[in-house]
């Protein structure tokens, strides 16, 4: 398959073009944390940032309906400069225009705050889809993209696993994930959908277009910029605050480890654990 | 019944009171098992648009009832649907919102939420210090639902759903369940039994599906499994998957990688079967087997069909 990630397509009749905006995330790659077992706290020291893994789904979907239906994609991110890396990677993948939301006056920012933040300036970008990650993997609280939807005064469809955007552009048709299998959803455009990881496999950038990205400008936003007061963003914007952080005490385990030298018996030892904690029978 | 008695907690050492909020057709069978657990109201809202589930109509028909109440407090279950309609709200009325959490209580007369992070390598205490009201979303199987010492007789009242708004539309075209046949319920089962890359192939997975009819255990896999197509995704557990909370988890042929036991660290038992005595596993499990789980899983079989068929017998005589 080739990933044309650097063609536009234009309409054919050349009216709506669709206007794309998909917000992300660099976050640690919370795999590679490790716990301090002294001092109790996460070692944040040599741990890679990466582009949060769930947004990569919603990039690579952004770049398949516009190569579909037309468009343009602009990829946000409120974070400090080195979240810069995570944007090149979204261009590498196919977005046309980058942001980052740098700015001092961002910092120790909830989810609310976060999403007023990325609200204010997707409304100032204009937008007819936004797409969102469904949760970032160090939050992990799946509130940014339907809080930035209820800001904006759209509606959303989260968790998607499949879209299909309707040839008009005035409509798209989303599978949205549930705990028993999924719901088919009809939306009107505008609005929001948040990736979940079965929506698609996102391409890998060719060491090229790698290049090619670095080479692009990217636009820093600041508080001033999107017209935010001082107490609408930030920490002074924040409805929550972590009081404490702790960190669990680690399973230890500490089990009973059997060899197979006495098959019969580490089975019954098996059998005989599920019969106390399994279903009883 | 969970999210009932961890309120009704809250609700008493707030000196509050405590209302239920149901959305949906009427399910009067539903409001007589809720009234044992000790709500002070129930609220049933009703109306065009509240058979299926729709985000918008429960976040506007909830903010509705909170600017005429003024709750201190809203809980919502942390499963898609909670989360969905506890997002839109707290961003329709400016509020907090702590979400998953794996505990909620008072202390010192205020409300305060415990919720993982980080892939829960870390747990973080969450204050709403002036925003009201406060909003959380309660982890589902962490909580034993308990009724209330006193009875309580709740007044149900009847509201009508807020309509969607004229400025968009959405609906919900089908609503489709699909039964992972074999994987039975990984929410709700009480043992699950997790396959990794051990497995080898898929069809090798027969005889685990085999295993977890007998076990009436549910089945998951970890990233690699779901990956190379052996199973599908819903039934992925760890980080990018499901995090869930059996009593037993028995791991097969799963190394033990730091993104899938995310997925089951509140575990009560984790049995672990590997042919490699170093892997991560071992760490945590609380029984292991080092070996080859092609031996082992066949002997749990042949030893749980001859319990059965014993069973079996002492019941027909």
């Amino acid at each position: 398959m080739l990933y044309s990630s650097f063609n536009r397509y234009e309409k054919a009749n050349g009216d709506t073009v669709l206007r794309i905006v998909v917000c992300i995330k660099q976050v640690p790659d919370v795999a590679e944390i490790r716990i301090d077992e002294i001092k109790h706290t996460l070692i944040r020291t040599g741990v890679p940032s990466i582009l949060n893994p769930f947004d990569e789904f919603a990039v690579e979907e952004a770049v398949r309906i516009r190569d579909v239906v037309g468009g343009d994609i602009t990829v946000v991110t409120m974070g400090p400069m080195q979240a810069k890396e995570a944007l090149y990677k979204c261009l590498a993948m196919g977005a046309d225009r980058a942001v980052l939301l740098s700015d001092v006056k961002f910092a120790g920012a909830d989810t609310w705050a976060t999403s007023k933040t990325l609200a204010m300036t997707i409304q100032k970008l204009g937008f007819d889809l936004v797409i969102c990650g469904m949760k970032a993997v160090d939050g992990e609280t799946c509130q940014v993209g339907p809080e930035i939807a209820e800001i904006l005064g759209v509606p959303h469809v989260s968790y998607v696993k499949r879209v299909e955007v309707n040839a008009d552009c005035k409509s798209l048709l989303a599978e949205r994930s549930t705990e028993e299998g999924h719901q088919l959803i009809k939306c009107s455009i505008p609005c929001l959908l948040t990736a979940s990881k079965a929506l698609n496999i996102p391409r890998v950038p060719t060491v090229i277009n790698q290049m090619i990205a670095k080479k692009k400008p990217i636009e820093i936003f600041t508080a001033e910029t999107i017209g935010a007061e001082k107490d609408e963003v930030g920490l002074p914007g924040s409805r929550t605050q972590v009081v404490k952080v702790y960190t669990p005490t680690l399973r230890s385990g500490g089990g009973k480890i059997l060899n197979t030298d006495d098959l019969q018996g580490s089975v019954t030892q098996l059998l005989d654990l599920f019969k106390k904690e399994g279903n009883k029978r | 019944m969970e999210l009932l008695t961890v309120g009704r907690s809250i609700a008493d050492n707030l000196k509050q009171e405590l209302s239920i909020i149901l959305i949906g057709p009427e399910l009067s069978d539903t409001v007589r098992v809720l009234e044992e657990y000790g709500p002070d109201h129930i609220i049933l809202i009703t109306g065009e648009g509240t058979q299926q589930y729709l985000t918008e109509i429960h976040s506007d028909s909830i903010a509705s009832l909170a600017e005429k109440k003024r709750p201190s407090v809203i809980l919502f279950p942390a499963t898609y649907d909670g989360r969905d309609t506890a997002a839109r709200l707290a961003a329709r009325l400016q509020v907090g919102l702590a979400a998953d959490c794996t505990e909620l209580r008072v202390d010192e007369g205020r409300f305060v939420q415990i919720r993982p992070a980080f892939g829960g390598n870390l747990m973080a205490t969450i204050n709403q210090p002036t925003a009201r009201p406060q909003l959380a979303t309660l982890r589902p199987h962490i909580t034993k639902p308990a009724k209330p010492a006193k009875s309580v007789t709740p007044i149900v009242e009847r509201v009508l759903a807020v309509p969607l708004s004229s400025r968009y539309q959405k609906m919900v075209l089908k609503t489709v369940r699909e039964v992972a046949d074999e994987s039975g319920n990984l929410d709700e089962a009480e043992v699950v039994i997790g396959v990794g890359r051990g497995l080898g192939s898929k069809d090798k997975l027969s005889m685990v599906n085999q295993l977890a009819r007998l076990m009436d255990a549910a089945v998951g896999g970890s990233r690699g499994v779901v990956d190379a197509g052996w199973l599908p995704h819903n039934q992925q557990v760890g980080l990018t998957g499901r995090v869930i909370s059996p009593k037993m988890y028995l791991a097969l042929g799963v190394s033990g990688a730091v993104q899938h036991l995310v997925g089951v660290r509140t575990a009560k038992e984790i049995v672990a079967v590997n042919i490699d005595p170093e892997a991560p596993i071992f760490k945590v499990a609380t029984f292991g087997i080092v070996g080859d789980m092609f031996k082992v899983v066949p002997l749990l079989i042949k030893e749980l069909e001859s319990k059965k068929s014993m069973e079996a017998r002492v019941q027909a005589k």
